[in-house]
């Protein structure tokens, strides 16, 4: 085991990979500082990039893009009152007042860097510790309890990602059945392939992927500038290194924060949003100076950035473990190592070592490299706020072709990038998810094996899946959090009529 | 102004239909159990053709039942904002077909001032900048570092 972590840490710190991290994780906190553009988005247009590269040195730097736009949405949620991302909405609640009402955006800044970076730093050291015992624990899984597992993974992401459930039962379903298109690995026949050559291999899900998550966004972006005027920001950014006294005051909600992000982190489903929102709550909670939280607390900046940073580590938990991503990044980062060749799941462990250890220390490397850009550099990522949309709009659209056709030069992939691109717009105004989609294709094929090789186990029992007690309770889980719009409001009565 | 109603009236449609052809398209492949306990080609897919089917008959009721609710939920699909999104997907249709003939920098040259003009951008030299910059970035990024292959004009 030694020996594997000595190697994959020369591949970690080999001159390319960290080249690519650091890349990675200053375009990353560029993205996230600019509102309108999102992690997944991020994540999903400089994917292609991983392609001219072998190995995990192209995971690496999608992990620090990860890892650098959950931090980079703090800076204009600090500056602006906008979050740059979904997971630093919290984060305005007491940076914009510290930056804005007390005039210290200096000393905001600082504490959501610390902040991230504790709660990143934090979260790799779990998933260096946790995954590898999970894994021993997952080595006992059979077919039916990896088909359970694909079915939770999906009924979590549709059941907290979407707007409705059955809109985001209708996106699985959809991205399951797509997953079936071409070739059918068991029966050797050719499925819904219309003669066509290209749907012989199946429909890749990089178009999918980028059509959904980033063009579909710009088109959302385009209709979001219409009669938006303009106005530059000029901001003085004074000293940004905390104070001593400012780090002995947030020190135990920095760890706090850290320890429940990557606990919500590792379920599937949940992201860095849900974890800063209800980090903060507990902040406010166990916090003497209650009072001060809304007006500028810095236990209230560092509870959200500790929260959410800290998710990324938790999510990759699962992810590598079982193969069930524990958020929308996580799914396209599932994705990318499948294809390099990388399959999570318990055998990676005892398959690929070097792999999974080149992770590890490549997710600890970007949240340090991120603390690092962040401290020294933060006074040149806060002007990316003043970039006009008229200039970033073009840009990425056109980051979106070249990406899909660079992955199979193909201009099929191209058409079909545009017209996901154009679903997705409808799709996102009528409250349907997007990750849903994805992760039914991701999983579609496990998901499809493992039934029928759970079936042809059982010599076509059903019963399999509910005798077998992993398996009947990740089902019963699963068909919970799919009813979960009949049952919770019920609960909800319950619980208001208790109080008062 | 469309509401969530009428969306869902359509997605439940849309969704029907998807689904029942699916249903129709995998009985062709064989749907039930092989003897020795798997599945035929078509079992998997038409599972998910009929939760689609499910899906859409339950949302429709659900609909039918929280007419209300659902008609006071607005969805924006007609105002001037979207009327800018169609006329860059009208962009994006004829660019597919420019992009096969003149490949990549010499339509995205196009492209760029095309889309800053809809978005309102005058400034002709901010958009000469941004689409000479933008084009020498591809090159540079994607044709000289990365050495990726980018589609070229036909006549190439």
């Amino acid at each position: 085991m030694f020996s594997n972590i000595l190697e994959a840490f020369s591949s970690a710190i080999s001159p390319t990979t960290v080249l690519l991290l650091l890349v990675g994780t200053g375009a990353g906190i560029l993205i996230g500082a600019m509102p309108g553009l999102s992690v997944n988005m991020g994540i999903a247009l400089l994917y292609p990039l991983t392609f001219a590269f072998d190995g995990v040195a192209g995971i690496i730097m999608l992990i620090g893009v990860y890892c650098g736009a959950i931090y980079g949405g703090s800076i204009s949620a600090i500056l602006l009152k906008t979050p740059g991302t979904p997971a630093s909405a919290a984060t305005t609640l007491d940076g914009y007042p510290m930056a804005n009402k007390m005039g210290q955006p200096g000393r905001a800044l600082g504490l959501s860097t610390m902040a991230s970076t504790f709660g990143g730093v934090f979260s790799a050291i779990c998933l260096m510790i946790l995954a590898p015992q999970l894994a021993k624990v997952a080595l006992t899984f059979s077919k039916a309890e990896y088909f359970a597992l694909a079915l939770f993974g999906i009924s979590i992401i549709t059941s907290v990602s979407s707007g409705s459930i059955l809109k985001g039962l209708m996106g699985g379903a959809l991205g399951l059945f797509i997953s079936t298109i071409g070739v059918d690995g068991m029966t050797g026949k050719m499925r819904f392939d219309f003669g066509s050559t290209y749907l012989l291999g199946g429909i890749s899900f990089i178009p999918i992927l980028i059509g959904l998550f980033a063009f579909s966004q710009v088109l959302a972006s385009v209709e979001g500038s219409y009669n938006e005027t303009f106005e530059k920001k000029s901001i003085k950014i004074k000293k940004v290194l905390p104070a001593f006294s400012d780090i002995k005051r947030v020190f135990i909600t920095m760890l706090r924060s850290s320890a429940i992000g990557t606990f919500i982190g590792c379920i599937p489903g949940t992201g860095g949003d849900i974890s800063s929102f209800i980090c903060y709550d507990q902040a406010k909670k166990w916090s003497k100076d209650k009072e001060n939280f809304g007006n500028g607390e810095p236990k209230g900046i560092v509870a959200c950035e500790a929260g959410n940073n800290s998710v990324s580590g938790g999510a990759m938990i699962p992810m590598l473990t079982l193969g069930i991503p524990g958020d929308g990044a996580t799914a396209i980062l599932l994705g990318a190592l499948m294809v390099q060749g990388i399959a999570p799941g318990p055998l990676l462990f005892a398959n690929q070592p070097i792999q999974v250890y080149t992770i590890f220390i490549g997710l600890l490397l970007a949240n340090i490299a991120m603390g690092a850009f962040g401290f020294s550099l933060i006074r040149v990522f806060s002007k990316v706020i003043n970039v006009p949309k008229e200039i970033l709009i073009p840009i990425i659209f056109v980051m979106t072709f070249v990406g899909t056709y660079s992955y199979n030069h193909s201009m099929t992939d191209v058409y079909v990038m545009v017209f996901f691109g154009f679903l997705g717009y409808f799709m996102n105004k009528t409250q349907f998810s997007m990750s849903a989609i994805i992760l039914g294709i991701i999983l579609g094929g496990t998901a499809e094996q493992n039934f029928s090789g759970a079936l042809i186990m059982s010599k076509g029992s059903f019963s399999i899946f509910f005798t077998r007690p992993i398996c009947s309770i990740f089902i019963i889980i699963s068909v919970l959090s799919l009813l979960s719009p009949l049952y919770s409001p019920l609960f909800k009565k319950v619980f208001k009529k208790k109080a008062a | 102004m469309t509401n969530m109603k009428k969306c869902n009236f359509v997605i439940s449609i849309i969704a029907a239909v998807v689904g029942a052809a699916i249903v129709y398209a995998s009985s062709g492949l064989g749907i039930g159990m092989k003897q020795k306990g798997g599945i035929e080609a078509g079992t998997w897919p038409a599972i998910m053709g009929c939760i689609l089917l499910a899906a859409s008959v339950i949302l429709l009721s659900m609909t039918l039942l929280n007419k209300k609710k659902y008609e006071g939920m607005e969805v924006t699909l007609a105002l001037p904002a979207n009327m800018r999104v169609y006329v860059m997907m009208g962009i994006f249709a004829i660019y597919c077909i420019v992009l096969r003939v003149l490949g990549l920098y010499l339509s995205v040259a196009i492209l760029i001032p095309v889309i800053m003009l809809v978005l309102g951008e005058r400034n002709k030299k901010k958009i000469t900048v941004v689409t000479i910059g933008t084009v020498l970035g591809i090159f540079l990024i994607f044709g000289l570092i990365l050495g990726t292959k980018l589609p070229q004009p036909i006549w190439m």
